[in-house]
């Protein structure tokens, strides 16, 4: 004879049919509930087994569907021994039992168990019935009929979650998984179900766990209880656990994957990061060509008023020199930003890459470069000092990841939105450009890219870089609506790919400039008196004298109302006003409003610290003649000036 | 309640029926203790469920009365009416205590 198990929760049908199968001759192993039984199989192999359907843990429907994905009990023979079972259509598919019998009584239970174990026998355990045994001996069941109901219409209900819902018993055991939960843990039902709670978590992450469910257990009457987060594997869960007081110890646990809402939370962080970090170096940079423009000031005049034999004049043009170093580093961090310079053109990027890579190859022999470019690139609508500074860092920053010798593949190609898509970001619809540069460099850590792109980041020895290169790329692909990715591993290189956005417009062309097309300044006509506002003295001051050496008058007024009141008293010798945008109390555009209404043809040059983006391009809207970026030089002041006063200018 | 004949319509012995006898007893009365509990806890779905395994048993012994009870307690819960079962529970205790004298008589 041959072993057989019963499983039931009713110490009766356990009794009765053990003392039945144990007359005659067979040996029986019994089990209260599903998970009994799943712990009762890891050590025997039953031939037959009966199984109740309602139970509590794991149910016997549950229990069926497992059972047959168990290699080791694929051939046993499973008969279902249940009230339920009389049911029309029980919920288990009739190809996994190979008999149902419905619970009666016990004297025609026992003769349909018997003639079950013997059909068994005859057909080697490979018999299928689609009948019900013993419908006939029993009385209406119309309860069980809706419990079944009931019971499916909640399975259907925890089937479509997309929560995760384990139930785990007195023991820590799980008893119950719906589909969301083998998802997000990647286990199948069998695995799942049995399994330790505790145990499907890497054990550094245990001991959270463990605390946690501690503490849950410790908060009980608190309804709000707060979930926790969990790694699982490279997934993030957020977990929440609910005692279930009235049922002994049992607990349902919920788990959320949590992964892609943190990757945005992150992503967003660091974006509003980037972006404190850019108002912070805008306002550094701001009072710094605020400073600068008093040096130069004070420099150019000097130069002016010495002869070149002069002891001195040599040292002031080192000043001057370190001025424009200066200034580039301030640009760098407008350009950071988003506040530098932006004047737009058509591009072909392909010309200057070719170009910047050719100079780039020429300061670094060792590296080899190999250019891919798209003959088709479509033409990109950009600032063109911007873009030339964009592609000359990343090539910069490749060759400071190889010291020695490496390969450097510059590519171009155009691309769409849904190329770009599978990225950290979600990228606008429409057509990019794409400049990808790869390095076959030293790579960098997960914790060096999440922050490669901050201003004054940098890797590099004190003195060898500023930090800036990446930040301006940064600044300069955001400012152009683009966005940049980048992948890396130590000792595997890097690649950044730029996406710029394309914007299709047949009716603009590239504009040439030509010589005849600039302003002679040689013989500027320059006379009458500008009247100079802005609210730093020093500035004032140099910027005074920088225009009386240019042969104008000035009028100087170190705010918005001294300068109306000026500007009333004067308007009709004045031929320009000189306008800093930013300044305490009435700024430069109450100030612009304020001259627009008094003499509407008013012509204006703003300037300011900060750059043309923004308020300055709004002015410029509206009808001011010009803008200057500080710190300026007394030539480049000049030929604004004549770009506005020469006839027909703005 | 005549274990003798019962013995023999199940093809058991004697001692094996009074064994399941007193099983049926021992878990029955358990059971009616977590209807009075589900019922004070006002728990419609315990207090079905409990009544729904008393009346399994009965049936398996054909103790077709306390069945009839059970079933009627359960119908009322499942359709989530939590009415006090005291009358039925007290209907089934007075069987289990005719049949625990039966069952002593016989001994």
């Amino acid at each position: 004879m041959f072993e057989v198990l019963v499983i039931d929760n009713h110490p009766l049908i356990r009794d009765y049919v053990s003392t039945l199968l144990g007359k005659e001759g067979y040996s029986v192993l019994l089990a209260e509930d599903g998970l009994a039984a799943l712990d009762l199989l890891k050590r025997s192999k039953p031939k037959v087994i009966f199984v109740d359907l309602i139970m509590p843990n794991i149910d016997g429907q549950t229990f069926c569907r497992i059972l047959r994905r168990m290699p080791e009990h694929k051939d046993c023979f499973l008969v279902i021994l249940s009230a339920t079972a009389a049911e029309s259509v029980h919920p288990i598919g009739r190809d996994k039992v190979n008999a149902c019998i419905a619970k009666g009584p016990f004297k025609q239970m026992g003769t349909h168990i018997l003639d079950v174990l013997e059909l068994a026998q005859q057909s080697d355990f490979k018999a299928v019935e689609t009948g019900v045994r013993g419908l006939e001996d029993i009385h209406a069941r119309e309860i069980t009929k809706e419990l079944l109901l009931l019971k499916h219409h909640f399975e259907v209900v925890l089937a479509s979650m997309s929560e995760g819902i384990l139930e785990i018993n007195g023991e820590g055991r799980i008893v119950y998984t719906n589909a969301a939960a083998m998802e997000i843990t990647e286990m199948p039902e069998e695995r799942l179900l049995s399994s330790r709670f505790l145990e499907l978590f890497a054990e550094d992450a245990r001991s959270a766990v463990a605390s946690y469910l501690k503490e849950v257990r410790e908060s009980v009457g608190s309804p709000s209880f707060a979930g926790t987060e969990i790694k699982f594997g490279d997934k993030e869960l957020e977990l929440r656990v609910y005692p279930i007081h009235d049922d002994g110890e049992k607990s349902i646990a919920l788990l959320m994957d949590i992964t892609e809402r943190r990757r945005f939370e992150d992503q967003l962080r660091r974006s509003q990061r980037l972006e404190s970090i850019g108002t912070l170096a805008a306002g550094v940079a701001h009072d710094f060509n605020n400073l600068l423009t008093v040096i130069q000031g004070n420099a150019d005049i000097m130069s002016m008023d010495l002869q070149q034999t002069h002891p001195h004049f040599e040292r002031l043009q080192e000043v001057l020199r370190q001025v424009q170093s200066a200034k580039r580093l301030t640009g760098q961090l407008l350009g950071y930003a988003r506040k530098g310079r932006f004047e737009v053109s058509l591009l072909d990027l392909n010309q200057i890459i070719r170009e910047t890579a050719e100079t780039f190859g020429r300061t670094r022999k060792e590296i080899s470069i190999h250019v891919e470019l798209d003959p088709e690139l479509e033409v990109f609508e950009g600032d063109a000092g911007q873009i030339e500074q964009l592609v000359l860092n990343l090539l910069l920053n490749a060759g400071d990841a190889m010291p020695g010798q490496g390969n450097l593949d510059i590519q171009t190609r155009n691309v769409s939105h849904e190329e770009i898509s599978g990225s950290i970001f979600t990228p606008k619809e429409g057509p990019y450009a794409m400049i990808a540069v790869h390095d076959t460099g030293i790579g960098m850590d997960q914790e060096t890219r999440e922050r490669i792109f901050e201003p004054f980041f940098t890797t590099k020895q004190m003195g060898r870089g500023t930090g800036l290169g990446l930040a301006s790329v940064y600044g300069a692909v955001k400012g152009h609506g683009g966005y940049v990715d980048v992948e890396s591993e130590i000792g595997k290189g890097t690649t950044f790919r730029i996406y710029l956005p394309i914007k299709r417009s047949a009716s603009v062309e590239i504009p040439v400039e030509s010589e005849q097309d600039r302003p002679d300044s040689s013989q500027p006509q320059r006379r009458g008196t500008i009247l100079l506002v802005d609210d730093e003295q020093a500035v004032l001051k140099v910027a005074t004298e920088i225009l009386r050496k240019l042969r104008f008058n000035v009028l100087a007024a170190e705010n918005g109302s001294k300068a109306l009141r000026l500007y009333r008293k004067n308007r009709k010798q004045i031929v320009l006003v000189i306008l800093d945008i930013v300044m305490p109390g009435m700024g430069g555009s109450e100030v612009f409003r304020e001259l627009r209404n008094l003499v509407p043809e008013v012509k204006v040059l703003l300037c300011s610290g900060y750059s043309i983006q923004g308020e300055a391009d709004r002015l410029i809207g509206i009808g001011a003649s010009g803008f200057i970026q500080k710190p300026f030089s007394l030539r480049s002041l000049e030929q604004s000036i004549d770009d506005i006063l020469q006839p027909g200018g703005s | 309640m005549d274990i003798k004949s019962l013995a023999e319509d199940l093809g058991l012995e004697e001692e094996d029926v009074h064994r399941l006898i007193l099983t049926f007893l021992e878990t029955t009365e358990q059971d009616l203790l977590l209807l009075n509990q589900a019922c004070s806890q006002k728990d419609a779905e315990r207090l079905r469920a409990t009544a729904h395994h008393i009346k399994g048993a009965a049936r398996n012994l054909e103790l077709n009365e306390i069945a009839e009870a059970a079933m009627a307690i359960e119908a009322k819960a499942g359709s989530g009416i939590v009415e006090d079962p005291a009358v039925a529970i007290q209907s089934i205790r007075k069987r289990l205590e005719l049949i625990r004298s039966e069952l002593s008589v016989q001994d």
